[in-house]
């Protein structure tokens, strides 16, 4: 099951004299948890939305499930099975919980298959007692629980998470890791994650990306990551990774 | 206080309105069947904008310029092919339609502000073709036809489609394809990210409140007998349906009706008794309007929960949920 889903092929992002992303090149296997990570502006945000279409790459390829997907628009892609969750929440927040989740364009199936899987995904996220509020009373950390939920509507294969773990509080983050363990064992989703707890991403993700200032500067797995000199030094200049992650508890 | 009629009154209380409707032509005095007339229209215009700029926050400035499009194209129709005058306007709708395809895809890209001046400019921009192109137009000369005999069928027209437009929104508000319209005004990236061709759906909303004002413009040239680049334009019309969808509700099914009837009533009245002054009065009254119940009168039930706010779609039944 080591087959790629997701591939970019020497992408390119330019805003005027900013190379936002140069010339990153990174597969992502099915069905795992991988990481992008990467000090503030190193080009995360920006690779995140040429992959889902927001921003068209200056030159580069991207190629999901072996088809070349560069330039398509946002909504193309979503129904191809790339969903995505935001760094700012961004549920339709004068909607409700429930209406947030059924506006979603179902995949194929019956008004009967959605509405119980809008009702599961509730469930797993814990908001099932919250149908009828208006998104916008929510907590933030609801909220983003409610983008991630709602980004399952659509049966997506590949997930892209951007900063879901900012404004959870510790709870909230135990439980969104073992949802996001299990929505990859029963759905079959892959995922590939942002943020800034570099904690947390080395203990969920298998496969870690790390970025600095719009270049990969290292790939592996958790262990490689941890003692990649390259990425100590661009996150502390020199001191170690072990540190960060005890100050984040 | 909580307001809440079922289903059968509701349609009770509808068909209560229909009927006067019917009846008022029989018996009211001319100058009242005018007056509703113009109600009619006012009501038609302020839903056809309600759908655009309420629904999916596009504010536009200039959808008078589709009025104008459905105005001439009904008087070209009628002069050069004597076609009758309610399928002409029916077919000037559809050319208001028609050119709003192209029209919404190119001007939807632009947001806010840029929009809005942007519709402006364009119905400048029209009333300035129609005045240049003598072959077609006559320009300022204007167009003549012949004059009206019976007001009450252009009142039923008027009446048609102010309830068409009416039940287009009444059906929007209860289905998924308004709450994924809405979307549109919520967050744009957020819907797309979901699936959600937000530039079909603007451009969609687009199209029906261009259908709307087309056909209104279409009735309206009959029924002055006459148009000239200032009639078939008119800047004051403009921005009266704006205001009217502001102080019902933008946004909401109940709105634009509240909004239209009230401020059309009030209009008439302070024209009437305040001839010289109406206008100030007029103002001083939007001033007010705006600073004390900025979400119109609908906004203003909704908060005080006198009416139920939000959406009305009807989803599945959620009993078995928990």
């Amino acid at each position: 099951m080591n087959e790629t889903i997701l591939s970019t092929h020497h992408l390119t992002k330019r805003f005027g004299g900013l190379l936002a992303v140069n010339r990153c090149s990174f597969d992502v296997r099915r069905k795992s948890i991988t990481g992008l990570i990467g000090p503030n502006g190193a080009g995360k945000t920006t690779m995140f939305n040429l992959i889902c279409g927001n921003l068209k790459p200056t030159t580069g390829e991207i190629f999901f499930q072996g088809k070349k997907i560069t330039g398509h628009s946002p909504h193309r892609l979503a129904r191809l099975g790339v969903g995505r969750t935001f760094q700012l929440s961004r549920v339709f927040k004068g909607m409700t919980v429930w209406e947030n989740l059924f506006l979603v364009p179902p995949p194929a199936d019956s008004l009967n298959t959605s509405v119980n899987k809008a009702k599961d995904l509730l469930h797993a996220v814990g908001l099932d007692q919250l149908l009828n509020a208006y998104a916008g009373t929510l907590s933030y950390g609801q909220q983003k629980l409610l983008e991630f939920a709602r980004a399952f509507m659509m049966d997506p294969k590949l997930v892209l998470l951007d900063e879901i773990f900012a404004g959870l509080n510790p709870e909230e983050t135990e439980r969104q890791i073992k949802t996001i363990c299990s929505f990859r064992d029963q759905t079959q989703t892959t995922f590939v994650v942002i943020d800034h707890a570099v904690g947390v991403v080395l203990r969920l993700c298998e496969w870690i990306v790390v970025m600095n200032q719009g270049e990969i500067i290292a790939q592996g797995s958790s262990r490689e990551i941890e003692n990649n000199e390259k990425v100590i030094e661009a996150y502390f200049g020199s001191s170690s990774l072990e540190s960060l992650m005890e100050e984040e508890g | 206080m909580k307001v809440r009629l079922s289903l059968l009154q509701q349609f009770g209380l509808f068909l209560i309105v229909l009927i006067l409707v019917a009846l008022l032509p029989a018996i009211a005095s001319t100058y009242l069947i005018t007056f509703v007339l113009t109600l009619f229209m006012y009501i038609a215009l302020a839903y056809s904008w309600n759908f655009i700029s309420g629904y999916t926050g596009y504010i536009s400035f200039g959808q008078i310029a589709l009025f104008g499009i459905g105005s001439y194209s009904c008087a070209i129709l009628i002069l050069k092919w004597h076609i009758h005058w309610l399928l002409a306007a029916a077919m000037g709708s559809i050319i208001a339609g028609a050119f709003a395809i192209p029209l919404g895809l190119i001007m939807l890209r632009l947001k806010g502000p840029y929009f809005a001046v942007g519709m402006m400019g364009l119905f400048q921009f029209l009333a300035a073709v129609a005045a240049t192109w003598k072959s077609m137009t006559k320009g300022a000369t204007g167009i003549y036809l012949p004059p009206v005999s019976a007001v009450a069928y252009i009142y039923f027209a008027f009446f048609g489609l102010a309830l068409a437009l009416f039940l287009a929104t009444w059906t929007l508000e209860r289905s998924v394809f308004g709450l994924r319209l809405r979307t549109v005004k919520e967050d744009e990236e957020g819907a797309e990210s979901l699936g959600i061709n937000t530039t079909f759906y603007k451009v969609f909303a687009f199209v029906v409140s261009a259908m709307g004002c087309g056909f209104a413009g279409g009735i309206q040239v009959f029924y002055v007998s006459y148009v000239d680049p200032v009639t078939a334009f008119p800047a004051v019309l403009n921005i009266m349906m704006i205001i009217m969808c502001l102080l019902g509700g933008m946004g909401t099914c109940w709105g634009p009706v509240m909004g239209a009837v009230l401020l059309g009533q009030v209009s008439e009245f302070l024209w009437a008794h305040f001839p010289y002054v109406y206008l100030i009065l007029y103002g001083c009254l939007l001033a007010f309007i705006i600073m004390f119940m900025p979400s119109g009168i609908m906004g203003y039930f909704h908060k005080r929960k006198i009416l139920r706010g939000g959406i009305h779609t009807v989803l599945p039944n959620l009993g078995s949920i928990k």
